[in-house]
């Protein structure tokens, strides 16, 4: 029972802070660049590649289909292409 | 025999890529990834073991349709398999179809995380190897795709029919994997996961799958899956998984569960002045895990506590060594294992 009390108070804290930093994120309206979702999506899975392991054709092959595994939006996808392609 | 059909296969497919990549202006690319391992268990012998060789052919025909298929040699070519051939076509921003054969989307470590160069601990977490049956392929049709909420948050889905596990009555999942072509019946399997990303540090995933797994499809199997993971900071990263299956045996409903939760540091964050201090540092990183399953009785019902240290010689190119803590519920064994393990992303 203490371990179930000791569960549902994390759950709570940690939902809480993970709702109030989605509503605060809704309303800030920030901007997130091509290189953050590059290091906060692709590095949440894998160590990120550098830009110039590849070609500009070559990124665009892999962010497409990495699109699909990593479930990025459209607009993720165009960000981290474009920034992959200005510093390969 | 079989070798010598995949090794024509494989030919094949280059061929057929290599033509196409000739014949147009289009993108042909081989990545993919190479380990071997020596591992020992208590009170067993220890072994070399060229564990995997996986070459991913990539191809992009336009701009929203492309195709890609990952070939599996194991254990020095003991083990040889098409792991996924499938085909992307990007219909809209918000849905993409993808049909062939494709690493189920239950969870993250089957379909994202199980590539040793992506995986920080060798092997497989208790609950993703005989509940969520990693290495996981299906062949059917996928529609998927994410939908922006704000400029960070999302919402992402998936959504499939597949032929589905199939096997006898009573067959353990990761047995019932494999069926390419289901002419058994026409009850196929249906899934999918939904995620969502509140902050861009956080994920949370929910996934389903249900189908029929005998001949008579007269059993079923139903999955329910919940993951998570947390990057605090780009030296830090969390994440865990807690799967529960449900197993129609005859005259039975077999209850199994398991959780994995894993941590990760990478020791870059240490800050120094000493050059070989830093150099010392800087490639190192340390990884926690321990999971669990619970099936029915209590013979095979185990913990997993597993401790890392990786050595990055390059973005996706490690060398791995782990020390795997074993415990039975039942009868206590001596199995603990230690796992050195070079691997190299393509």
């Amino acid at each position: 029972m203490k371990r179930l009390k000791v569960l549902l108070i994390t759950v709570t804290i940690i939902s809480g802070w993970i709702l109030g930093s989605f509503v605060s994120s809704l309303f800030a309206g920030e901007e997130i660049t091509g290189e953050q979702v590059y290091k906060n999506t692709c590095g949440k899975c894998h160590s990120e590649r550098a830009p110039k392991e590849r070609t500009d054709a070559e990124w665009k092959l892999l962010v497409t289909q990495m699109r699909v595994a990593a479930a990025l939006t459209a607009e993720e996808a165009r960000k981290v292409l474009q920034y992959l392609q200005d510093n390969n | 025999m079989r070798k010598k059909i995949y090794s024509l296969l494989i030919m094949l497919v280059m061929i057929f890529f290599t033509s196409l990549t000739i014949a147009g202006d289009r993108t042909f690319l081989i990545t993919g990834y190479i380990d071997w391992q020596y591992s020992q268990t208590q009170e067993k012998p220890g072994t070399f073991d060229s564990y995997h060789f996986n070459p991913i052919f990539r191809f992009q025909a336009l701009d929203n349709l492309t195709a890609s298929t990952e070939l599996e040699f194991e254990h020095g070519g003991e083990e040889i398999m098409v792991e996924y051939a499938k085909i992307d076509y990007i219909l809209s921003d918000y849905i993409t179809i993808v049909g062939g054969k494709f690493l189920v989307p239950f969870g993250t470590f089957n379909e994202r995380i199980h590539p040793t160069w992506i995986n920080k601990i060798p092997g497989r977490p208790l609950s993703n190897d005989k509940i969520v049956p990693t290495g996981w392929s299906e062949v059917g049709a996928m529609f998927t795709g994410a939908f922006p909420l704000g400029s960070v948050s999302k919402l992402s889905y998936h959504l499939y029919l597949v032929n589905g596990l199939h096997g006898k009555d009573g067959d353990g999942i990761r047995d019932l994997r494999g069926n390419n072509r289901d002419t058994k019946h026409n009850d196929k399997s249906f899934g999918g996961r939904f995620g969502i990303v509140p902050v861009s540090e956080v994920e949370i995933g929910f996934s389903g799958y249900k189908g029929a797994y005998t001949d008579d499809a007269g059993q079923y199997i139903s999955l329910y899956g919940a993951d998570a993971e947390w990057k605090p900071s780009e030296f830090l990263d969390f994440r865990g998984e807690y799967n529960y299956a449900l197993q129609g045996v005859a005259a039975d409903l077999l209850h199994k569960k398991g959780y994995y939760l894993q941590g990760a540091l990478k020791l870059s964050f240490i800050e120094t002045e000493s050059d070989f201090l830093y150099s010392i540092l800087n490639p190192l990183e340390i990884a926690l895990r321990y999971s669990e399953q619970d099936f029915p009785g209590e013979t095979d019902d185990l913990k997993k506590t597993s401790a890392g240290i990786n050595y990055y010689i390059g973005s996706s190119s490690a060398l791995r060594l782990a020390y795997h803590i074993n415990r039975e519920r039942s009868v206590e064994k001596d199995n603990n294992e230690i796992t050195f393990q070079f691997v190299l992303g393509l």
